[in-house]
């Protein structure tokens, strides 16, 4: 079903739509929620909340052109707000990391899938090692393809802010993943290489 | 190598070369480039200026002499600029001076190639895998919930702020001074009650059995911080207590929501039917040779 259709079907209070949108956005808001979360399970109640509160504003859903950028900004507002009242930051722990961590995406080729789920692994450690404002540009523009300027529209700051903040957190990233790899962080460690199917 | 004639030779090489210093000076100068390999060099390289591509023997550590002595590392410059070389958005001469640097600069050539990379890997964190749970649990929390009326869901997101309740206070202090007026206005007229109190013969009787009766008072306060003490224990004891049956109360609703997720997760029709075909009584088969009755 198409996005205009599935988004009018919900606002009319459809379950099955609803149903449809969870299963769609799951892993999305998902991804979002681990960018403020602690651990699994406290991503997993901010996509929770993320998405009551989209469920409850669903008669203001704008169109299928601003809808994106608009559920991303609600779900960042959902979860800056549970982790203000639960008084804690997000940390930056490669355990965590790597239990929050079930990629996707797959080629069908496990060895490909092996090399390109090792590097996604090391990058997203990179990734929880950065400042929190540094961490949340790349989830919002590199991550979730937002514009720069739906970004400033979000966060309230000039395009060019943006643009700065965001090549500045880039080369953070960047400058992490070398020293992970020069720490031999770039290793996966125990084989898991799985011999067919999915990445574990 | 003298360094501070290497420094002044930097200084002074362009009018040197232009034959516009003194006869000694320049004499000097000549002298130092004869026993100077480094200071040979440099003036090779700018009496060439204009023919560098036929220079092929690099010296790293001239360069890095050079750029040291004048403007310093150019890898802060380049490393600002290698998030818009990987997003294409130099001219083209910065791109190219960008480019030079990077065929020397091993340190910035990394930085590039795991930015480069990093266009690729990045996007494929978008959607990660939910834990099997959350949709089940989302649509338990929205599907079959009530609708509430808009001013409900008003009043729960206001106390879903994070500074909820310092808000409520405030405006329940600003309600409090508008409807009852200001509280510290009863004590306006405090002090002059308080010396007409004093100068009262019933006071003056009771400073003087002042003495007694702080005397008194210090035994009445240790018989108290031992009631104290005595109570403390008591609270401590209930709150261990408390912590017992708090710890007992989460295991049960642990429980029983693990009962209900189990529920949710049941086909109830479908068990109830084969809870009926296994309760409907079977007839029974007739004994062999004789008919079936009916």
């Amino acid at each position: 079903m198409e996005l205009a259709a599935l988004l009018s079907r919900c606002r009319q209070g459809d379950d099955l739509a609803w149903e449809a949108f969870v299963r769609q956005y799951q892993r999305r808001l998902y991804s979002l929620a681990t960018c403020y979360a602690m651990d699994p399970d406290d991503a997993r109640d901010l996509a929770q909340d993320v998405f009551v509160r989209l469920y409850q504003t669903r008669r203001q859903w704008p169109d299928e052109t601003a809808f994106l950028p608009w559920m991303i900004r609600v779900a960042r507002n959902v979860c800056l707000d549970k982790v203000r009242a639960r008084k804690v930051r997000p940390p930056a722990t490669d355990v965590v990391a790597d239990e929050m961590l079930d990629l996707v995406a797959t080629t069908g080729d496990p060895d490909q899938d092996y090399v390109a789920s090792s590097r996604r692994h090391l990058f997203y450690r990179a990734l929880r090692k950065l400042t929190a404002l540094s961490r949340e540009m790349i989830f919002l523009k590199e991550i979730q393809g937002l514009q720069v300027e739906e970004i400033a529209g979000m966060l309230k700051i000039p395009t060019g802010t943006v643009k700065s903040r965001s090549n500045r957190a880039r080369l953070e990233l960047a400058r992490a993943v070398l020293a992970m790899q020069a720490a031999g962080g770039d290793q996966p460690g125990p084989d898991r290489r799985p011999v067919k199917g999915p990445l574990p | 190598m003298n360094r501070d004639f290497c420094a002044f030779l930097d200084t002074w090489l362009d009018d040197w070369l232009a034959g516009r210093l003194p006869a000694d000076v320049a004499r000097g100068i000549d002298a130092h480039v004869e026993v100077c390999e480094r200071c040979r060099r440099l003036v090779g390289v700018v009496r060439n200026a204009d023919t560098t591509s036929d220079i092929e023997d690099e010296d790293p550590d001239l360069i890095a002499s050079v750029l040291g002595r004048t403007t310093g590392s150019p890898c802060g410059q380049a490393e600002g600029l290698l998030p818009a070389l990987v997003d294409d958005q130099l001219d083209a001469d910065t791109a190219d001076l960008l480019r030079d640097h990077l065929s020397h600069c091993d340190g910035c050539a990394r930085l590039l190639a795991v930015l480069e990379e990093s266009r690729l890997v990045l996007p494929a964190l978008a959607e990660l895998q939910a834990p099997p749970a959350l949709v089940a649990r989302v649509l338990a929390a929205t599907s079959r919930r009530e609708e509430r009326s808009p001013f409900v869901e008003w009043w729960f997101r206001v106390l879903a702020r994070p500074r909820a309740s310092l808000e409520i206070a405030y405006v329940a202090t600003v309600l409090i001074v508008a409807l009852l007026g200001n509280p510290v206005s009863a004590f306006q007229e405090a002090r002059e009650r308080a010396g007409q109190l004093a100068a009262s013969a019933p006071v003056a009787q009771l400073r003087g059995q002042l003495p007694d009766a702080v005397q008194a008072a210090g035994t009445i306060g240790r018989a108290l911080s031992g009631l104290a003490a005595a109570a403390n224990a008591v609270v401590d004891e209930i709150s261990a207590r408390w912590r017992q049956v708090r710890s007992l109360l989460d295991a049960i609703e642990r429980a029983v929501g693990n009962a209900f997720d189990w529920l949710a997760s049941v086909d109830l029709a479908q068990t109830i039917r084969d809870v009926e075909q296994a309760l409907r009584p079977r007839a029974e088969p007739a004994p062999a040779g004789q008919p079936q009755r009916r």
